[in-house]
């Protein structure tokens, strides 16, 4: 039995996979900036189809190539700025504030827990709706989000204070898309992070959230799960850990259920508004 | 233009080494995730993320990074997947598909499973990796990949009459 379900789930993969398209060409970089001993790039993000991209090489395009020629110089100048502003001694200048902000959403967007953590100082302290928190409460947090997949919408960040000795203060709102929300269609919710950014990482964590946003989706999310999985109300809930593995497995079964959730909406031709 | 990727040297490899050793797999897996048309999307974006990531040059091992960046590449793409792989099975059904490379019935099976089953079914079915390589190439345990595992086979049970 186990073996006839495996050969068939085997054959399904192999027409899933067994035909791949070309493999798109390495994306290569347009700008490169090489400043103190740290190396910052840019790729170029080629999207468009393989096929795309060979009948109209980006070369081809006048004005992509007169583009790329403003660009160019205007990254010239700005390396040039950039170079006469920092000091290369300084490997953490204070106009890294925006660059630790970057890495900061690029990692909790990649999954990558170790790279957001390694970007605290050892002391940092966090706060949020539910006032302070220790650093392992938000390291469950964190992890609890990267197993539900949450992604974070491109922040709009701003350095709102400067202090001498490279401490800068960056404000980066944004919006925060858990796996209920994506699964359903929902709101995202909007989220107001300021942090503070010193030489050794980042000191300060504060994050304010729409919480009746959360409750938008998560209410109906909650009831749907009473009903359907009385078995597991808490499981996939927000909070209910004591270990960053509990967290994981939370985070695991909360995308599960959406899933599930959202493919029971669909089924019953409703939405996550209708709670039907 | 120079291909500027090659001079971001890991240790002796380039990142274009690096791309060009797994792009062939990642396109496979990627394809088990979104589906044939979104997978040379899905994989380049990912790449490009990973590579330009601040932690990249302090990665050991790029091949179970870039996995991980292609499944979180595919989950930023689930919504727009989801709406188009829906539109899939209704022109299916007026006869004029969308992706004709893929029948109804693999569509509405994969459809079925979360993201995170369909990397572990795709890897275990198509590269034959045990747990425990299927969990150091997401970043789980090895108790995930086999719950997993198993819900897929599960759901897929029904759905394909084993």
């Amino acid at each position: 039995m186990d073996d006839r379900l495996d050969s068939r789930i085997r054959a399904l993969v192999v027409e899933l996979v067994g035909d791949p398209p070309e493999a798109p060409p390495f994306p290569h970089s347009d700008v490169v900036v090489v400043r103190g001993d740290r190396l910052h790039r840019r790729r170029a993000m080629e999207t468009t189809s393989t096929t795309t991209r060979q009948e109209k090489p980006w070369w081809k395009g006048p004005q992509v190539a007169l583009g790329a020629l403003a660009a160019t110089a205007v990254v010239v100048i700005a390396v040039f700025v950039i170079g006469t502003l920092v000091d290369s001694d300084d490997p953490f200048g204070s106009g890294d504030g925006l660059a630790v902000t970057d890495a900061y959403f690029e990692a909790w967007n990649a999954g990558d827990v170790e790279a957001v953590l390694a970007l605290f100082e050892s002391d940092a302290t966090f706060f949020d709706n539910f006032g302070r928190q220790t650093r392992a409460d938000w390291e469950q947090l964190l992890v609890w989000n990267a197993a539900q997949g949450t992604v974070l919408s491109p922040p709009n960040c701003t350095v709102t204070a400067e202090v001498p000795g490279d401490v800068v203060t960056v404000s980066c709102p944004h919006t925060n898309l858990d796996a209920l929300v994506q699964a359903v269609d929902g709101p995202p919710v909007p989220i107001g992070l300021t942090l503070t950014v010193t030489p050794d990482g980042i000191r300060d964590w504060n994050s304010l959230f729409g919480n009746p946003d959360f409750d938008a989706v998560g209410s109906p999310f909650e009831s749907w799960m009473t009903v359907n999985h009385p078995e597991d109300p808490e499981a996939a809930g927000f909070g209910n850990w004591s270990s960053v593995e509990e967290a994981e497995q939370s985070g695991i079964l909360r995308a599960q259920y959406a899933d599930e959730w959202a493919a029971y909406l669909q089924d019953n031709n409703c939405t996550y508004l209708d709670r039907c | 233009m120079a291909a500027f990727g090659c001079r971001m040297s890991v240790g002796e490899t380039t990142d274009e080494e690096i791309y060009r050793k797994h792009v062939d797999d990642l396109l496979r897996f990627a394809m088990g995730l979104v589906g044939r048309s979104d997978a040379p999307d899905v994989v380049s974006v990912a790449v490009l993320r990973a590579m330009s990531a601040r932690s990249w040059s302090s990665v050991s091992n790029h091949r179970a990074y870039l996995y991980r960046a292609v499944l979180n590449q595919a989950r930023n793409e689930h919504r727009d997947r989801q709406r188009r792989w829906d539109k899939e099975l209704r022109s299916d059904s007026d006869g004029s598909s969308y992706m004709p490379e893929y029948r109804p019935e693999v569509l509405a099976a994969v459809k079925r499973l979360s993201l995170r089953q369909r990397a572990v079914v795709v890897l275990n079915y198509w590269e034959d990796l045990p747990a425990d390589d299927i969990a150091e190439r997401l970043g789980i345990s090895e108790g995930s990949v086999r719950r997993h595992l198993a819900r897929a086979r599960s759901k897929l049970r029904g759905m394909l009459h084993g």
